[in-house]
């Protein structure tokens, strides 16, 4: 490591003149040596990395070389024409296929293809280009293969060409966020992948149906939505270990169907627009598929699954949850055990760690219908197996107390530590 | 706190010396957090200790600070509370010892604090604000600037 003179030693309080962060009067950011220069500049958006060309002779010519790139159009707070001249002059100059991390913003909207905004296109052209360089001899990489390790895009429209790019000529991209991308292609397929994010996508054409990859350790399905409502989405994903879904009425309408997942130890399940959910038949049986395919994880998270279970649905939906030991219920019904949260709590004898969050608005008339059923449950649907329960906490307001109470009563031998938080 | 080793023997540790012969004993489970000691350890020549010296005592002191947190915490808000208090510091000196640090050491997660703090006194500052925080000294013409600013007009405002 070169030593790099001029630093202080020994005074803590560094005689500074201005006020906060102080420099005692050395520059001691240019004096870091040029790889450090673009660690810091790793962390900037584009534009502003840009500008430091102008600093000092120093940092002249360091930005082409930086190896993460960060292009957002609010950065610019520009219209389409200023944001569209920077990045067609910033990709010259940058090669995308060289970068370490990209990330591509894109405001909603501006995305359109023709004269308005064409941000898909600077990637697609990018990509061809690199399609374009002579195909790989055996063993060698391809010199139009991509170093990228993380590929962060938000507002484009994606196709074939993208999908196609990511499975043959990115053999180091782990970590992929696609988000509020209107996607036409039939799979996301790697075989370096780790970390996959599809937030706000929708897939149009009855085509996307897969995401395949060996290597995929976490997946965030956000929202979105889905055109196809005959096939299922398929998730290929051996060593997932991790899995966070928002299910819509809208986005998995021919359902999800998951490999097997043995390294599954955490799920995050969200609902979102519940009472569309569950209402429908299909969708419900869904939603239902989808907890049996994780019934193996060791941490469990439901969010809005305030979901009843009809006659006859129960013995082929609730497997054991024979790995949970951490459960966390968020306005998911009081534990009714006919709602899906009292089917879980049932079927999870290994269970140390209950959190309910239950915050329900005054406002609500079904909170009213559920406190009636509440008293006609039949006693012998009582009986919760949770012998292991170290620490329950529950997060409630005000008046659902009395409610609380009953619900704690099936369990209180078996609750050591309690913790009630009010939160008003 | 940092976690013994399984078993009943003591957990292994190992011996950081800083530039101004400061002696720091440390478990090797936080040590490890700079890939640097890893391999070292791993090659088996921290015998006797680990000299470091391009690392100041009061700087080491710091960064096993860093270590010491990271390797035992494992709640995410906790680290994140951690981490803005850690580099919440009032001289630049000190920070830009702690990235130096961080690149030395290889420590990736703070290398990425670090470097991410000094990106955020640069973010939304002008040209000239940015010389006046880090004393960066213009050693261009006036003619020079001017061209530089003209070929990258598309990077500057109107």
């Amino acid at each position: 490591m070169e030593a790099l003179g001029k630093r202080k030693r020994g005074d803590d309080a560094s005689g500074g003149d201005a006020a906060g962060c102080s420099s005692g009067g050395g520059d001691r950011l240019s004096a870091l040596p040029d790889h450090l220069l673009h660690e810091v500049m790793s962390h900037m958006k584009a534009r502003q990395m840009v500008q430091t060309c102008v600093l000092s002779r120093r940092w002249r010519h360091l930005w082409p070389k930086v190896p993460c790139l960060d292009i957002d159009q609010r950065e610019l707070n520009a219209g389409h024409d200023k944001f569209d001249d920077f990045a067609y002059f910033l990709l010259r100059k940058v090669s995308v296929a060289r970068l370490d991390a990209f990330r591509l913003h894109v405001n909603e909207g501006f995305d359109r293809g023709g004269l308005v905004g064409n941000a898909s296109a600077w990637i697609r052209r990018a990509i061809m280009a690199s399609a374009q360089a002579p195909p790989a001899r055996e063993g060698l990489t391809s010199s139009g293969s991509w170093r990228l390790r993380r590929l962060h895009l938000s507002g484009l429209r994606l196709d074939g060409l993208f999908a196609e790019h990511v499975r043959s000529r990115c053999p180091s991209l782990e970590d992929l966020e696609l988000r509020v991308c209107k996607c036409r292609l039939r799979a996301i397929a790697s075989s370096s992948l780790e970390s996959l994010s599809l937030i706000g996508c929708s897939w149009a054409g009855k085509e996307f149906s897969e995401i395949s990859s060996p290597t995929l350790k976490n997946l965030v399905v956000d929202r979105g939505s889905n055109d196809d409502i005959d096939s299922p989405f398929v998730v290929t994903a051996l060593a997932l270990a991790s899995l966070f879904l928002v299910v819509t009425p809208y986005n998995f309408p021919g359902g999800v169907s998951f490999g097997e997942m043995p390294s599954l130890a955490r799920a995050s399940v969200h609902l979102k627009e519940r009472e569309t959910l569950a209402k429908r038949a299909h969708l419900r049986s869904h939603l239902f598929k989808i907890l049996r395919s994780v019934s193996n994880v060791a941490s469990l998270e439901l969010n809005g699954f305030d979901v009843t279970v009809k006659a006859g649905e129960e013995s082929t939906t609730f497997p054991e949850f024979s790995n949970l030991r951490t459960l966390e219920l968020d306005q998911c019904g009081l534990g009714h055990d006919i709602h899906v949260s009292g089917h879980i709590l049932r079927n999870s004898p290994n269970l140390e760690k209950l959190t309910l969050t239950y915050i329900e608005s005054s406002k609500d008339t079904r909170k009213k219908k559920g406190t009636s059923k509440m008293n006609n449950i039949d006693q012998n649907h009582m009986d919760v197996r949770c012998e292991n329960l170290k620490l329950t906490k529950i997060i409630y307001k005000d008046d659902d107390v009395g409610q609380l109470v009953q619900f704690l009563l099936r369990f209180s031998r078996n609750l050591p530590n309690n913790n009630k938080t009010n939160q008003d | 706190m940092a976690s013994a080793g399984s078993g009943d023997e003591k957990a292994a540790t190992v011996t950081l010396i800083s530039s101004d012969n400061e002696h720091f004993e440390v478990p090797e489970a936080v040590a490890t957090l700079s890939q640097t000691i890893r391999h070292m350890i791993e090659d088996g020549c921290t015998d006797g200790g680990v000299p470091l010296p391009n690392v100041t005592g009061r700087i080491l002191a710091k960064v096993l600070e860093y270590c010491n947190k990271h390797a035992a915490a494992s709640d995410k808000d906790e680290l994140e509370k951690f981490d803005k208090a850690f580099v919440d510091i009032d001289d630049q000196a000190t920070l830009f010892d702690l990235v130096m640090a961080a690149n030395y050491l290889d420590i990736r997660g703070m290398l990425d604090l670090t470097c991410q703090t000094i990106a955020d006194m640069i973010k939304g500052k002008s040209v000239e604000e940015i010389r006046e925080t880090f004393n960066i000294k213009n050693d261009f013409t006036p003619e020079e600037e001017a061209e530089i600013r003209r070929e990258n007009q598309w990077a500057f405002d109107d």
